[in-house]
């Protein structure tokens, strides 16, 4: 009996040793000596309060790695969080510098009587906010270090997305000529033509850039970056009503109606960018919308 | 103690009946491994039977959860009698395996 007895407790120093060092694997070993039809009562009460005791602190070993690998989960998903709000506050701060800086800008121009000069002045102020807060985007997606296809920049399904947006197109044109119509018959146009192509000037040259680009701006970068910020079911909703106010404000300084056809037309192109999220299709769609404008003499 | 598996699609039920001590903790485990290694990896125990566990059977509980946990599966307990659901709680088991009081509750997605 001695012999178990020693057999015994070397067993169980060398397992306390082993639980000492994180290694459970052959706690097994000791329960042999809780065998009540081989072993005194007190021994395999022993091995039976310490078998408990090892099973206990494994299993809160157990709870403490379980409890690592959720707090693990929960840092992957809290830096997550973190980025969408840079985003957030980026896509915050550039649209307040924006809508200032344009409404200073329009502040000045009221003092200016030369026509043509107001137009000049508010087309190059135009493209250097515009280049600035593309420079500004190109450094929040280098930041972000999220994919391109993120932002819009993405041939994914184009061939889809240019269809879709052509149909979609055919009938705004179809209906701003419509209205144009209209407006012409029942003189509530200053304009007494339905299209004149000589409207077209030097500047809309420029629409076959300034139009994707205000696509990457206006849908790549503020939309795409509201519809993985706003939480909740309607959250796409929330980001295409957000970013056409701001994009339709942007057009005020036009006129009114302007500005009201630019927030129509932005949420057409945020539906069409929500359903293929490429920059492709609504591009070519602001592109034709926004010539086919000028010849209506809406621009003017 | 007595261990009666019954397999499905979705889960594997396993019921275990009477005693779990040192005599038989071998012999629970290489069922349970078993179960394991046949594919299933949702595994419902079934304890309502169960009238005793020492400290070498909740062992095999640790082991069958570790096993699962590797291969993504589920370790679902049910049935737990009171005097099972004491030592659950001292041994702080109640913290790391999922209990249901019922089959029925446990077979729920």
């Amino acid at each position: 009996m001695e012999t178990n007895l020693d057999d015994a407790l070397q067993s169980i120093t060398k397992q306390a040793d082993l639980i000492c060092h994180g290694n459970y694997e052959n706690t097994d070993e000791i329960y042999q000596f809780s065998n009540p039809e081989k072993y005194p009562e007190s021994l395999v009460n022993f091995v039976e309060a310490f078998g408990f005791m090892a099973v206990k602190l494994e299993a809160r070993e157990m709870h403490l790695e379980n409890t690592i690998e959720e707090l693990k989960i929960k840092n992957v998903q809290l830096e997550d969080s973190i980025t969408r709000h840079n985003h957030l506050n980026f896509v915050f701060m550039n649209t307040v510098v924006l809508l200032s800086f344009f409404s200073f800008v329009l502040a000045l121009l009221k003092t200016q009587s030369d026509t043509v000069s107001k137009i000049a002045t508010t087309f190059v102020v135009s493209r250097v906010i515009e280049f600035a807060i593309l420079a500004s985007s190109i450094l929040l997606i280098v930041r972000s270090k999220l994919p391109l296809s993120n932002f819009g920049l993405s041939l994914k399904n184009w061939p889809r997305a240019v269809k879709e947006s052509l149909y979609a197109t055919a009938v705004a044109v179809f209906c701003c000529t419509l209205l144009k119509v209209l407006m012409v018959q029942f003189n509530l146009s200053e304009s007494t033509y339905i299209v004149r192509f000589s409207n077209l000037e030097w500047s809309f040259a420029f629409y076959i850039l300034v139009a994707p680009l205000q696509e990457f701006l206006g849908r790549g970068v503020v939309q795409g970056t509201l519809q993985r910020i706003v939480p909740g079911k309607y959250g796409w909703l929330m980001a295409i009503l957000l970013t056409s106010l701001v994009f339709g404000t942007l057009h005020l300084y036009i006129s009114t109606s302007f500005a009201l056809a630019s927030l129509v037309g932005s949420f057409l192109w945020g539906w069409l960018y929500l359903r293929h999220e490429t920059i492709v299709g609504v591009s070519i769609s602001h592109f034709i919308i926004g010539i086919w404008m000028g010849v209506l003499g809406f621009f003017i | 103690m007595n261990v009666k598996l019954e397999a499905s699609e979705e889960y594997a039920l396993v019921s275990l009946d009477g005693r779990v001590d040192t005599t038989n903790a071998n012999e629970f485990e290489n069922s349970m491994l078993k179960v394991i290694s046949d594919g299933h990896t949702k595994i419902i125990l079934d304890c309502s039977g169960l009238d005793y566990i020492s400290s070498s059977g909740l062992r095999v509980f640790l082991i069958v959860q570790k096993r699962l946990t590797a291969a993504k599966g589920q370790f679902r307990l049910c049935g737990l009698q009171p005097g099972i659901v004491e030592i659950f709680d001292i041994s702080g088991f109640t913290s790391i395996f999922s209990i249901f009081p019922n089959k029925e509750a446990a077979t729920k997605p």
